[in-house]
């Protein structure tokens, strides 16, 4: 239908959920276009038929009920979308994350994105505010023994295909929105609220982590790339970086 | 200063500054259009107009774009469209169509428009700081906002002003309309336009408040050293913050939000209001339905204060909560469409009378139509996330309020002309303006919702070059930026007429044969409205009597 023909221009879906995310936009697009055609072409035939002639008297006014069938429709449409589409989706979403998952911590700030991951002992290490440097823009307290294989990564996030991915978000300075438009994710950040959201991939791929939410001058920049990679290589990328950490 | 306490006089002086204003949004709009269209490519006189510190060998600077992204919005919506719709037409007309010599508490009206004047000069001037105007957004969210430059303290008093302003002038509305109408003007008697400025009156009145106590934190957080916007352990460019902390930033999202989704509305009921008067004038049918339409104006107002948090459908609140504001936002569409239902259904039968205020109120309903329709996405969590801040925003309530608004403004203008200065605006003129304003506008805004769905974000100083979602998008820029030349153009030739047919125009004393009370005295109407207190025995609209 109109939405389906409209989500052609959406950005790839990626993402375990994206389909039916994309399909509740589908059926938005579709209720608003069949509505609002209708609408356009009784308008236009309206304006032709009532124009103002010499010699011709008015007709009668419109009865007192059928047109109310327009409100009808939109309050059924109303109610099919929330119950039939969007709010079955959005609880969805809702659910607790499923075992395995990989756990990557987004430190948002103006303007990059860091990303912070527990390395092979999957626990994430302390940071504290008072040792953020240049070197270190989230301050790992390296005293803690589980910040010993973390690693940080400025400016691209790596994940797994095919196995969820929670991101713990938070933000240094003021608010960001962490978003992946071919995952179908995108969250605020607000600075003392730290949230997590997760998403799994579905094919692997290069794409973007963008900035949602006006952060300032350099907004507009405030972009990372974004790698879906095999399990495999995913494995590899983990060992490379905490060799990286042990090297001298 | 005594003369302000005439509410003809007030409204003119509403209508000139509002003007002024929105020729200020427009000219903010063409600069930044530039800017998206063709990404750090120097304007040649930039500098010179500019200075050094905005536009460095003509090149505009994000410093400079996101002060005139911030004050875009910010005058448009409250200095240009609010004054005008409400401050000119409300001061103007409300007290003729119910058959009163002015406005109850004139003195606060008055105080209102100074005051709006005053915070306007106040707002523009503040592009002379160092560190220019405000570049938060009009929607200044901290802790962003608060570590801005002077500018948005600025930005801030003009909105403690302007609320004030607001207030006063809802009330001097308010009390008119409960106190002043004609006898036999019941209230099931009133023209739409007055039930839809009583609304709007109200809608000030409650939501103001928020805001204005909202700005007295972030004002304090910015001056006084307080925290109400601003958690603990901030550090910006790897410097701790020096702020006790313990605030909430989003505390600031939901006050803003109070005030500023009942203030859409503020902007679309003038409108529907004024649509409602051309359309029954120029197609001599008396409203559909009209106590319907009235209990929808009413419901739509009210049900306009528990929506607000659909604008923060992604800050991490609960799916429960935002579950309740996507129910409530879904619910709004259905007064909404009982309105423009009745609207359409009024020119059933009739005799529509294609001038140029007609083809403007005309042109509302569809532009309206698209704006409401593509806020059902908005509306919803699922898809809110796909197109939340990006473009497809941006043409959402541009569609409500530029060929929303604006055309309902513009059908005002043409319709109640004669009754301001006794002439007509030519209509050849009006056709091309018409027109014009038509195709260009929806050249600007339309690819906005293919923008949005590929990704883009809004807010982007260099387009979204940066990104590659927004590659195939660049080149639409420049063509809608010569689309927002051409409708500046087009505008032009409304102020000519203007000027011209003030002097020039046609005489005329009641040009479209309305039965509205303020035609029943002469245009313009005398010092005190009416030379003999009018009595009202019937409803507004008597079209089909006439038999046309």
């Amino acid at each position: 239908m109109i939405g389906e023909w409209i989500n052609r221009w959406l950005p790839t879906p990626a993402s375990a959920h994206a389909a039916k995310f994309d399909s509740v936009l589908a059926a938005t697009h579709t209720e608003g276009a069949l509505i609002f055609l209708s609408w356009l072409v009784l308008f236009a035939i309206m304006l032709v038929k009532f124009r103002a002639r010499p010699g011709v008297a008015p007709g009668k006014p419109a009865g007192q009920r059928w047109p109310l069938v327009a409100v009808a429709a939109v309050v059924l449409g109303d109610v099919w979308l929330l119950a039939g589409s969007a709010l079955p989706a959005w609880f969805e979403r809702a659910r607790p994350v499923p075992a395995g998952a990989a756990e990557v911590r987004v430190i948002g700030e103006q303007f990059a994105w860091n990303f912070h991951y527990p390395g092979p002992d999957l626990h994430f290490g302390r940071t504290t505010p008072s040792l953020i440097t240049a070197a270190d823009p989230i301050g790992i307290d390296r005293s803690d023994p589980a910040a010993a294989d973390d690693y940080v990564l400025i400016g691209i996030l790596v994940v797994p295909v095919n196995r969820p991915t929670v991101v713990h978000l938070s933000s240094k300075d003021v608010i960001h929105s962490f978003t992946l438009a071919t995952m179908r994710v995108k969250q605020d950040v607000t600075p003392g609220l730290p949230v997590s959201t997760w998403f799994t991939p579905i094919t692997t791929g290069s794409w973007e982590v963008g900035c949602s939410q006006l952060c300032g001058l350099g907004h507009y920049r405030m972009r990372a790339l974004f790698d879906v990679r095999t399990e495999e290589e995913f494995q590899a990328f983990v060992a490379d970086e905490v060799s990286r950490l042990t090297a001298p | 200063m005594t003369r302000l306490t005439d509410h003809k006089t007030l409204g003119i002086a509403y209508a000139t500054t509002a003007g002024v204003f929105m020729v200020v949004g427009f000219l903010l709009m063409l600069l930044f259009r530039w800017q998206l269209a063709w990404p750090g490519q120097p304007i040649a006189v930039a500098t010179a107009i500019f200075g050094e510190t905005n536009a460095p060998g003509g090149i505009l600077l994000p410093e400079f774009y996101y002060q005139l992204v911030a004050m875009h919005g910010s005058v448009m919506i409250f200095l240009a469209v609010v004054p005008m719709a409400v401050g000119a037409l409300g001061s103007y007309f409300v007290p003729l169509q119910i058959g009163a010599s002015g406005l109850a508490f004139p003195r606060l009206g008055a105080a209102g428009y100074l005051l709006y004047l005053a915070a306007g000069v106040l707002m523009a001037a503040s592009f002379v700081l160092p560190g220019g105007a405000a570049n938060s957004g009009w929607t200044s969210y901290p802790p962003l906002a608060i570590i801005a430059s002077s500018g948005q303290t600025v930005w801030l008093v003009g909105i403690l002003m302007l609320g004030v302003s607001s207030m006063l002038g809802a009330i001097s509305v308010l009390a008119t309309i409960v106190a002043y109408r004609a006898p036999g003007l019941t209230l099931m008697r009133l023209p739409f336009f007055v039930w839809s400025q009583a609304m709007t009156a109200l809608l000030l009145l409650l939501a103001f408040p928020a805001l204005q106590g909202a700005a007295v934190f972030q004002l304090m957080d910015r001056v006084a050293g307080t925290s109400f916007f601003l958690p603990s352990g901030l550090a910006v460019s790897n410097t701790p913050l020096a702020v006790s902390g313990g605030g909430n930033p989003l505390l600031w999202q939901h006050l803003f939000w109070f005030l500023a989704h009942p203030e859409v509305y503020v902007l679309i009921l003038p409108a529907m209001g004024v649509v409602a008067e051309v359309i029954t004038a120029h197609a001599r049918r008396a409203l559909w339905r009209y106590g319907l339409m009235v209990g929808a104006v009413v419901a739509l107002g009210a049900w306009s204060m528990v929506v607000w948090a659909h604008h923060m459908l992604l800050t991490g609140m609960s799916t429960t909560l935002s579950s309740f504001f996507q129910i409530t936002t879904m619910a709004v569409s259905v007064p909404s469409v009982i309105l423009i239902t009745s609207l359409v259904v009024t020119l059933w039968g009739g005799a529509i009378r294609y001038t140029t205020a007609m083809c403007f109120a005309l042109a509302f309903l569809p532009m309206f139509g698209l704006g409401g329709v593509t806020g059902l996405p908005l509306g919803l969590g699922p898809s809110n996330l796909i197109l939340h801040d990006t473009y497809y925003v941006i043409g959402h309530f541009h569609y409500l309020v530029a060929p929303g608004t604006m055309f309902a403004l513009f059908a005002a203008t043409y319709h109640w002309f004669p009754k301001v200065t006794g002439r007509r605006l030519d209509e050849r003129l009006g056709l091309v303006h018409f027109i014009g304003s038509f195709v260009t506008m929806n050249a600007v805004f339309l690819p906005m919702f293919l923008m949005g769905i590929m990704g883009v974000n809004r807010r982007m100083y260099d387009a979204g070059l940066q990104y590659q979602l927004a590659e195939p998008t660049l080149a639409w820029n420049p063509h809608m930026t010569w689309n927002a030349v051409a409708l500046g153009v087009f505008q032009l030739v409304f102020l000519v007429n203007i000027v011209w047919s003030a002097k020039r125009g046609t005489p005329a004393e009641n040009p479209w044969q309305a039965t509205t009370l303020e035609w029943a005295t002469t245009s313009p109407p005398p010092a005190g409205n009416f030379a003999e207190p009018p009595i009202v025995t019937g409803a507004p609209y008597r079209y089909e009597e006439e038999g046309a």
